[in-house]
């Protein structure tokens, strides 16, 4: 008798050993098809799929507003955050405007009556981070002045947005950012107009973003000999932003102005180790660099660097520059 | 204005006295009545260039305060220390939360104008005498204000065998929160600041502090140099990046530079603050250089101080590199690397004390 229960319990153990190997084999099957996936990444990110996958999706994306807007179950404050989240993630997966906009509204109306600042600062941040649409702007609005979001929130999300906005809007989205003074979205800014792909602006708006970006211009925090990888980047996008905006108000090619700025005395000389360090730098042809005037700018970095031998920032890209 | 006021009378009534008025001479009196007008007229425009504030002092090694620039509303001035020997002591951004500055007139729509400046104890520093700090605001045409000064002896310990020394060096210390310090929090060092995720107020969690900061708030770890392996990591660390993984936008680097690099892209994005170990990865828009009018936006993270280290470390792998964007091409890495990341994050083992433990091991 006592040997049948033997028998029965590894038989038992058996079956476990092999469902645990199948699904095993099922997790190893599905993280192989994610890597080859993932050269095709585009397909994934569209949402690209067959019928009834589309249906599911559509199914989920009622269900996630529904949630959202309690009737389908009164949700936590953490599970809330989640299905704001979670909407963000599946209107990039959804192929028609229609549900786009289902999305959008739901949030607006769930932003409207939220009384718990978490979640709505987190509906905040799901709609903000949507396609540019008639809510964006109120929705922002409604949460600055209810602070949900505070200065740079506010102002971080309009230089993030500001260019997908229609062109009489994007001005006084651009007039606003101007006006700000915010050192977050001067971050934002550069970063996209440091990138060659951006929006095309006018002659106003240029003007606008040049004033605003010289004003509010980047530093290295602490001691003079102190350098960080994380102040270099960001000064760094900062110059080639700057520089290419007087190229497109001015003339002339962005790195003549690059190198003006970089040998100006006024500027820190930091900024020229942070432009030698940095990729557009080394993307450089002869010619270009020549336009940059580069032997001048990396004698004056290598000055600042026989300045600091004791600067352990400083000598450390001085290693990578010497390679 | 009260002080221009003062100044435009001082002007007219300086040296008799204003009992004295009319005992000077017509011409001295219109001489100074002019000064007085000018004075009026043009003082305004340089009290206006003039960037404001409050600071006080405990010792030499802090600042604490608020600046502003009132003709600028909102401009996060810059505050510098100087030493009457000539030495700049440290520099910083008043960004910080300051409800006293929102109390004051500086016009402001919003009171992130705080500081707190602290000051590198370097050996040259610290030769014990009593020197005279002058902290000046600079405001946004570049113009120092002298904000207050002080009388402080450069005293203390100067040697610091804890403090970081290479980017991509992982520091630590006890959690600034309760009984709860054998939690502990790390961060990332980039070369000259500590970037950390601290659910401090403000708007992005993601942070940048000194050295002297970071060590400032409670007992602080040894601080972890990981070995770091040979391989590169060639992928996009900007705002906006480029679906196809062949864009020419991409930068290889090192696996400490992927550390930071990642670091500064989630600053960029943006992030929040979550107590759970399960995070959400800060991704960066998306656009196809083939397909102009396809794009989807930037997510923005959430994530602990533990689990936002794991995400930079995860950067100089290959880990998870399906369904997270852009698309890393790793070459030359041993898949001990790949192993030892991945052994970081878990639920069973999150926590900054075992991340850091771990770290220490590679």
């Amino acid at each position: 008798m006592r040997s049948k229960y033997i028998y029965l319990v590894l038989i038992l153990c058996g079956a476990l050993m092999f469902g645990l190997l199948l699904f095993e084999y099922y997790n190893e099957s599905r993280a192989t098809e994610n890597v080859k996936d993932s050269k095709n990444k585009k397909s994934r990110l569209d949402g690209a799929g067959a019928g009834d996958q589309l249906s599911r999706r559509d199914a989920r994306i009622d269900f996630l507003i529904g949630q959202l807007d309690g009737r389908s179950a009164i949700l936590g404050v953490d599970e809330r955050i989640n299905v704001a989240r979670e909407l963000n993630r599946v209107y990039f997966d959804a192929r028609s405007n229609d549900v786009r906009k289902k999305i959008s509204d739901a949030l607006t109306r769930s932003l409207r009556l939220e009384q718990d600042a978490q979640v709505a600062r987190a509906i905040t941040f799901s709609h903000s981070r949507l396609y540019f649409d008639e809510n964006t702007l109120p929705n922002l609005k409604l949460s600055y002045e209810r602070k949900y979001i505070y200065f740079d929130d506010y102002y971080g999300e309009l230089a993030h947005l500001y260019d997908e906005a229609p062109s009489d809007i994007r001005k006084e989205i651009i007039g606003e950012i101007s006006r700000s003074n915010s050192r977050y979205a001067v971050d934002i800014v550069s970063a996209k107009i440091a990138l060659e792909d951006g929006v095309r602006l006018s002659d106003q708006e240029i003007d606008n973003f040049q004033n605003f970006l010289k004003k509010n211009r980047p530093i290295f925090g602490g001691s003079n000999d102190s350098f960080g990888y994380f102040e270099a980047i960001f000064y760094n996008q900062w110059l080639i932003a700057v520089s290419r905006l007087q190229h497109q108000s001015e003339g002339g090619s962005v790195e003549k102005w690059l190198g003006r700025r970089l040998l100006d005395p006024a500027t820190d000389p930091r900024a020229c180790v942070a432009f030698l360090i940095s990729p557009y730098a080394k993307s450089l042809d002869a010619s270009k660099k020549a336009e940059v005037q580069w032997d001048a700018v990396r004698a004056r970095a290598q000055e600042m660097m026989l300045r600091y031998p004791k600067s352990p920032g400083l000598q450390e890209i001085g290693k990578e520059m010497a390679q | 204005m009260s002080y221009l006021f003062d100044c435009f009378f001082r002007s007219i009534s300086r040296g008799p006295g204003i009992n004295k008025y009319f005992e000077l001479s017509r011409h001295k009196i219109l001489q100074r009545f002019s000064v007085g007008i000018f004075i009026l007229l043009f003082l305004p425009f340089a009290a206006y260039a003039l960037a404001m504030g409050e600071i006080h002092s405990d010792s030499a090694w802090k600042y604490v305060g608020w600046a502003c620039d009132s003709s600028a509303p909102g401009y996060q001035a810059v505050v510098e220390a100087r030493r009457d020997d000539g030495v700049m002591l440290g520099r910083v951004v008043a960004d910080r939360n300051s409800v006293t500055a929102i109390s004051r007139d500086c016009a402001s729509p919003h009171e992130f104008h705080g500081f707190e400046l602290y000051v590198e104890r370097k050996p040259e520093w610290v030769d014990g005498k009593v020197h005279e700090v002058i902290v000046y605001a600079i405001d946004q045409e570049e113009m120092p204000t002298r904000l207050n000064s002080f009388f402080v002896e450069f005293s203390g310990i100067s040697v610091d065998v804890q403090s970081p020394k290479n980017a991509g060096d992982i520091v630590g210390r006890d959690l600034n929160y309760g009984q709860l310090g054998w939690l502990g929090h790390i961060g990332i060092w980039d070369g000259s600041h500590v970037i950390e995720v601290l659910n401090d107020n403000g708007s992005n969690k993601v942070f940048k502090n000194t050295w002297d900061n970071f060590k400032s708030r409670s007992s602080v770890w040894d601080t972890v140099t990981p070995k770091y392996p040979a391989h590169t990591i060639r992928t996009c660390w900007a705002y906006e990046c480029d679906v196809n993984s062949n864009y020419s936008g991409g930068i290889k680097v090192s696996p400490a530079q992927a550390v930071v690099y990642r670091a500064s892209q989630v600053q960029m994005i943006g992030a929040d603050y979550t107590v759970t170990v399960a995070f959400t990865t800060a991704e960066p828009a998306m656009i196809d250089y083939k397909q102009p009018s396809w794009k989807r936006k930037s997510l923005r993270g959430t994530y602990r101080c533990d689990t936002f280290v794991y995400d930079a470390f995860r950067a100089s792998t290959d880990l998870d590199n399906s369904g997270v964007f852009p698309y890393r091409e790793v070459y030359g890495m041993e898949g001990s690397w790949r192993r030892k990341v991945s052994g970081l994050y878990g639920f069973s083992v999150m926590l900054p004390t075992k991340v850091i433990e771990k770290i220490k091991s590679f």
